[in-house]
């Protein structure tokens, strides 16, 4: 516990060099704001705060179900048929290489800038890592095990089922961890290109208007959102790793 | 040149029993022997009795619980910064990524030396390793790389030399021949060794001294002297005396 | 690969690019989904493709830059907590927790510290600087016990150790982390460039798609995903040769 306590160090060092560098610098409350205004205006007027909060946690949330379920979807049709495997491959591939946020402006003119847009755009982000971490699941199976199941006559549901489904679940929760990650991100970036609400719409609006106190705090609420939904799935993903090993 | 010195050495260590507890746990001792210079002595003993403890001690990798290790009067960690320490475990622990060379290159290049080309070959061929000098370690079979971990162990003429089964990984056959080798290699310069085997003819066929020890915690069972002459044929193996000192040591292996 | 999964792997590409033709032309996903051959004219209209290389330039350069720097700086970090054990545990957490922010939350901060100029290799620089600082510390952890005595042995000193066996040791990992900070540097700088920079491949792909041009926003889309993948590419070429090497 106490080893923990310690280790936040260099967090407080940050916030105490921060806070120097305003207090020396001497600039105007325009280009740069100390932590103790940015924590202030977090705490007087949260009302500001929650409801984007609670929007771009949603639609990441959202996005992130969709997202994790049709890469599992595809990743078991993959699994299904070697002709659906193979036709896919280059498709994700290519996907896969564009950088997340390039990909939003493109779904943003495919779809219109709307709510909906956001939730696709978390959805096609957080598909690639479930699409392969889940295919790749699917296939890790304990040795021999496979050989066992045709003995025993199993129909490929049933190999599906027993077998592949439940030893993909390590890579699964990986998987969650990877988009979660990732879905915080994404649904920032999508606010702030289409201005469709939530932390990230209102830090674009804050930072046009040089309301810096309050860009800052819309973005310290956004990595905070970032951390916990990681730290929380990254829990997931261990204790399902120690149930599985 | 080394003597040695294991004055009344234990080493326990602290095991987590159950949940909470810590319990000590003894590996060896008390343990008191005295080697002279340029003797070798083989260590046998079963398996879990601290033989290779008793190697980690000697090479300054571990220190005693009670006691006191000495090389020539001084702790071996003295020795480590003399560089005058060679030692061959079972896993040869080279390094990959370096040649033969390379790996024969680096005890000289730790110490601040820089070895002649006379010096490299003269160790390449003492291990019988010609041709090979830019071979990787991966390209070369079990045999050869104990070769190259015994040729680096003696690159610069260590006043002790430690060999952990150095032979252990290897197929009869390769161990048997290995072993001759290393009689040769040995004659060259007689340095103090320790070998820790699990082979008795290994260390009837090697050693000046055998020391037996129990099971855990490893103490003294016997100290036998090793008369036969050198260097030591083959047909020694054949001979009834061999045979005798094999299986008295054999014998005592056996639980008391 | 089986040379059938080869085979409908070169399908796959026929028919992917065959059906992005004919639904851009036939208008079937709406005036927003342009047919592959509207994306390739780009390239071939040459004030377009001057404007797709001086941006290529710009944010490859940016890029570039906060890649050097965030992957020198977080590898020499992390050498500096192997050395220093007891900074180890709090930098460790720090980079894993940095790692997890969504890196357009640092851009307002970064404009600030930066400059709206620098912000572009700033904003490269903090996500590869994380990757780099984590790879880093996982390969010098990971030399073998075995060659670790066997250099206490030797009678080495920390820097021989550190310089002769645990850097070499390490360089599998480093380039693994190398290669996924590619991607990280690319990101960052494009969202860095939305900040206000004057040039480079994100301006363009916001103005494009600001004013409707869409086969130019495709177009500059697939540069970036192809400049990406090259240089992935490049490093997995590099890390696998020395996983090879190293072992």
């Amino acid at each position: 516990m106490r080893r923990q306590l310690f280790d936040i160090w260099p967090v407080i060092l940050l916030l105490l060099l921060w806070q120097l560098w305003v207090s020396a610098a001497g600039y105007s409350s325009i280009v740069l704001v100390s932590p103790g205004a940015v924590f202030s205006d977090l705490l007087h007027f949260p009302e500001a705060y929650l409801q984007p909060a609670l929007r771009t946690l949603a639609f990441a949330l959202g996005g992130l179900a969709i997202g994790m379920a049709a890469g599992l979807i595809l990743a078991i049709a993959a699994w299904l048929s070697d002709f659906l495997a193979g036709i896919t491959t280059p498709f994700a591939l290519l996907l896969s290489a564009t950088p997340v946020v390039c990909l939003i402006p493109i779904v943003a003119r495919l779809f219109g800038y709307e709510a909906r847009t956001e939730l696709i755009a978390v959805a096609v982000m957080t598909f690639f890592p479930s699409f392969v971490l889940s295919a790749a699941g699917l296939r890790a199976l304990p040795p021999m095990s496979s050989d066992v199941f045709q003995v025993l006559q199993a129909s490929r549901w049933q190999t599906l089922r027993l077998l592949a489904l439940p030893a993909a679940l390590p890579q699964l929760a990986t998987a969650l961890r990877v988009g979660a990650t990732y879905s915080v991100l994404v649904a920032l970036v999508a606010e702030y290109l289409m201005q469709t609400g939530g932390l990230g719409t209102l830090f674009a609006v804050t930072m046009q208007q040089f309301h810096l106190a309050r860009a800052l705090g819309a973005s310290l609420l956004a990595m905070a959102l970032s951390v916990a939904l990681y730290e929380l799935t990254r829990a997931v993903e261990q204790s399902v790793l120690t149930h599985y090993r | 040149m080394a003597t040695l010195a294991l004055r009344e050495v234990t080493r326990s260590f602290l095991r987590r029993t159950g949940s909470r507890g810590k319990q000590s746990f003894a590996a060896l001792g008390p343990i008191d022997v005295q080697v002279p210079d340029g003797q070798f002595v083989a260590l046998i003993g079963p398996s879990g009795c601290g033989k290779t403890t008793v190697l980690h001690l000697l090479a300054g990798l571990d220190e005693p619980t009670t006691g006191e290790v000495q090389i020539n009067h001084q702790p071996p960690r003295e020795l480590q910064a003399q560089h005058a320490l060679g030692i061959a475990f079972q896993e040869h622990a080279l390094l990959p990524w370096r040649t033969v060379e390379g790996n024969l290159r680096l005890p000289f290049e730790v110490a601040g030396l820089i070895p002649t080309k006379e010096r490299i070959s003269e160790l390449i061929a003492l291990v019988g390793l010609n041709g090979f000098e830019h071979a990787r370690p991966a390209e070369l079979s079990g045999g050869m790389r104990q070769r190259v971990a015994i040729a680096r162990a003696l690159a610069l003429k260590p006043k002790l030399l430690l060999l952990d089964e150095p032979f252990g990984a290897l197929d009869a056959v390769t161990r048997r021949r290995m072993n001759f080798e290393l009689q040769r290699i040995w004659l060259e310069s007689r340095p103090t060794t320790v070998m820790v085997t699990h082979s008795v003819e290994e260390a009837v066929l090697l050693a000046d001294r055998i020391l037996v020890l129990t099971e855990r915690p490893g103490r003294l069972r016997i100290d036998t002297t090793v008369d036969f002459a050198r260097p030591r044929p083959a047909a020694l193996m054949r001979t009834p005396e061999f045979h005798r000192l094999a299986d008295e040591l054999t014998a005592s292996l056996e639980p008391a | 690969m089986k040379p059938r999964s080869l085979f409908y792997a070169l399908l796959g590409c026929l028919l992917l690019l065959g059906a992005w033709e004919l639904l851009g032309r036939s208008g079937a996903l709406g005036q927003t989904f342009p047919a592959l051959s509207q994306v390739l004219s780009v390239y071939l209209d040459t004030p377009k493709r001057a404007l797709l290389l001086r941006s290529a330039a710009a944010t490859l350069g940016s890029a570039a830059i906060g890649y050097a720097a965030g992957a020198g700086a977080g590898a020499a970090v992390a050498v500096f907590a192997h050395l220093v054990p007891i900074l180890r545990g709090g930098l460790d957490r720090m980079a894993v927790l940095v790692n997890a922010l969504p890196v357009i939350a640092l851009g307002p901060i970064l404009i600030i510290t930066a400059g709206r100029e620098d912000t572009p290799a700033a904003l490269a620089a903090v996500p590869v600087f994380f990757l780099l600082y984590i790879s880093t510390g996982l390969g010098l952890r990971a030399t073998s016990h075995r060659l670790d005595l066997m250099f206490t042995t030797l009678g080495a000193t920390r820097w021989q150790r550190l310089i002769k066996l645990e850097t070499v040791a390490a360089l599998p990992s480093i380039l693994s982390g190398m290669k996924i900070a590619a991607g990280s540097a690319m990101i960052g700088a494009i969202v860095g460039e939305w900040f206000g920079a004057p040039t480079g491949l994100g301006i363009v792909v916001l103005n494009s798609m600001q004013n409707f041009q869409i086969p130019l926003l495709w177009a500059t889309v697939i540069v970036i995903a192809a400049i990406t993948l090259t240089a992935y590419g490049l490093l997995t070429v590099a890390e696998r040769a020395a996983r090879r090497r190293i072992g």
